[in-house]
């Protein structure tokens, strides 16, 4: 019997995760539209910006700049495919999976696995287009361990878009909300600059961010160099899933169906 | 012979709100049991509880003999829903919508094209069945939810207003659907705002009100509460009102209620003999008289007798307030 349940559930994460695809490949606006920041930051600093930049550390800064940016888009969808629940509660699709036989666990689940999964369609083409615009991807073994970053940073930032979806229930003040959260930790994290160029108490904010660990994993992944080391980024990324998921587990357990 | 539902002593406290204040009732096999009552009396709140979207904060529920909090999900299984709210994704078509519907009750998928098609045929969405929900009309939508809900063969429906919100036609057709299942056997509970909808369908009624089953029975033994009588209700004039009360309760011993200008009150023997005499007493009386009317009693004659207040009123309250909604 238990066994059949666990089967159940797995079908559950598998449906829920499918529909997410399928909707994100039906709406091609929205690919659209999820690919024009990370190509208009691509362009505007990655070439603009990166011919007049030098990099005490070596290097292009458009090497420096595509895993950023890759960190950066793979946030935005991340937060914004999180707080899909709320979309879900608002047209009542949520309170249609809750009575039906699966746990809300494998709710939020085949949630996060449908986010992380188009999250990292979108970071593949953005990688795709800088290795076109003269990204220079750096070849070593340590590249398997890319996507696993790219997934950490998902999983992430879909808990906290889960976490704030479960929350909050004004569609409004909660756009202003998602980007109070998004915007800081971006532009508080090593995305656009080298930790180092930081002044001290800047330091520590994006010591504290966990975007900082998934960028700095994605650099050394797939452009050859980064400030700490891979284990430590791995590590950083591994706890800040952990708590992110429970965090946003709990929160969907508390928030109200009506 | 034992109930197909049992509900005893249900509560659901929001915060320190008592929403279902003690609710007990029991379902036969087979019945259409209607929860009737005003916007807020917790009507939702309740069939909530009995679907585990909300958990109950105390009592029992036992649906097919499986307490509703030892096995959610065999409990989960034998009952189909419908929203008051019409939940179809419109990103998908009609044809995905079920099929998701299908994967999530666990339906085998060797079997879901066949009761998809089936599905679609019954709702009359076969020629629609590729097209986006969002092209639908909303009794296209209402359709295809209806039968999504039916996919995995409930034993239990639930409907949450399954009328409230469309048109005459629509409203009869779902009527008629809702007959249709209760043929093929299938136990049904509904709730309504509407008496005439309560009236027309249920076999067993409990007119709730906030969070209270205030009655309870069949349609008749619920009019039957107001005592045998007939109705009396006289319109006139608002100046006019106590005076026609006083004469009522002088002359013919009458209690009445009274909101705005219209008088009611039960007569309960000889009511033609009466109603000629009251007839006679108005006129003699002087009072503009409006209208004069003698009828049976209807369940909003139960409802006003059990709380004071009109369910019409509520229910017109209840609809302001929802269009005030919807502007904003
Ligand atoms: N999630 C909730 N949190 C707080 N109060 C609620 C919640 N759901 C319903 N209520 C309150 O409980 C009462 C009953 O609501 P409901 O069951 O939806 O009524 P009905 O379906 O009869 O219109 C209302 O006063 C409503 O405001
Ligand atoms: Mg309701």
């Amino acid at each position: 019997m238990q066994k059949g349940i666990d089967k159940m559930e797995i079908n559950a994460v598998y449906v829920l995760w499918l529909r997410d695809i399928k909707r994100f490949i039906r709406a091609k606006s929205r690919i659209i539209g999820i690919l024009m920041m990370p190509l208009f930051f691509l362009l505007g600093l990655g070439l603009g910006l990166g011919s007049l930049i030098h990099l005490s550390t070596g290097g292009s800064y458009l090497d420096f700049i595509v895993p950023g940016i890759i960190g950066m888009s793979l946030l935005f969808t991340a937060v914004s495919s999180g707080t899909a629940v709320l979309w879900d509660r608002q047209f009542g699709f949520l309170k249609e999976i809750l009575v039906t036989p699966n746990s809300r666990i494998s709710i939020v689940i085949g949630r996060i696995l449908g986010g992380a999964s188009t999250a990292l369609i979108q970071s593949v083409i953005v990688i795709l287009i800088s290795i076109l615009i003269g990204f220079n991807i750096h070849m070593s073994p340590a590249l398997i361990l890319a996507p696993v970053f790219m997934a950490l940073i998902a999983a992430t930032f879909i808990g906290l878009g889960l976490t704030l979806g479960s929350f909050i229930s004004d569609f409004q003040g909660f756009q202003l909300v998602t980007s109070f959260f998004t915007m800081p930790l971006f532009f508080l994290s090593n995305g656009i600059f080298p930790i180092s160029v930081l002044p001290q108490f800047v330091k520590y904010i994006t010591y504290a961010n966990p975007l900082t660990y998934g960028i700095d994993g994605l650099r050394i992944t797939l452009s050859g160099s980064g400030t700490f080391s891979i284990w430590t980024d791995l590590a950083a990324m591994l706890i800040s899933t952990a708590i992110m998921i429970a965090l946003s587990a709990y929160a969907f357990k508390k928030t109200d169906v009506g | 012979m034992q109930p197909f539902v049992d509900v005893k002593n249900l509560r659901k406290l929001f915060g320190n709100f008592t929403a279902v204040d003690g609710v007990s009732f029991s379902i036969g096999k087979g019945e259409i049991f209607g929860i009737l009552g005003p916007n807020g009396a917790g009507k939702t709140t309740t069939i909530s509880t009995i679907l585990g979207i909300e958990k109950q904060t105390d009592g029992k529920i036992v649906v097919d003999g499986l307490d509703n909090l030892k096995h959610p999900k065999e409990v989960k299984q034998i009952i189909g829903f419908m929203a008051q709210e019409t939940i179809v994704d419109s990103e998908l078509t009609g044809r995905q919508n079920l099929a998701l519907g299908a994967d999530l009750y666990h339906i085998p998928k060797s079997e879901i094209p066949s009761k998809v098609s089936f599905a679609l045929r019954e709702s009359q969405l076969e020629k629609f069945a590729d097209v986006k929900a969002s092209n639908y009309s909303g009794g296209m939508k209402r359709r295809l939810y209806l039968v999504k809900s039916m996919l995995h063969e409930p034993k239990l429906l639930i409907l949450d207003e399954p009328t409230t919100g469309l048109d005459i036609q629509n409203r009869v057709q779902m009527w008629k659907d809702i007959r249709k299942l209760k043929a093929d056997g299938v136990t049904i509970i509904l709730t309504t705002q509407y008496l005439e909808e309560a009236d027309a369908l249920c076999d067993n009624i409990a007119i709730i009100d906030h969070g209270k089953i205030i009655a309870q029975g069949t349609p008749s033994q619920l009019k039957k509460m107001i005592a045998s009588g007939n109705v009396l209700e006289i319109i006139t004039k608002p100046e006019n009102v106590e005076q026609v009360r006083k004469m009522l309760k002088a002359k013919f011993g009458l209690n009445s209620t009274a909101v705005n200008d219209k008088i009611e009150a039960t007569v309960e023997k000889s009511p033609l003999d009466t109603f000629q005499r009251i007839l006679n007493a108005l006129k003699s009386s002087k009072a503009p008289v409006l209208s004069v009317s003698l009828r049976l009693p209807t369940l909003d004659d139960v409802f006003i007798k059990l709380t004071g207040a009109s369910l019409r009123d509520a229910e017109q309250k209840a609809d302001a307030s929802q269009s005030n909604k919807a502007v904003r």
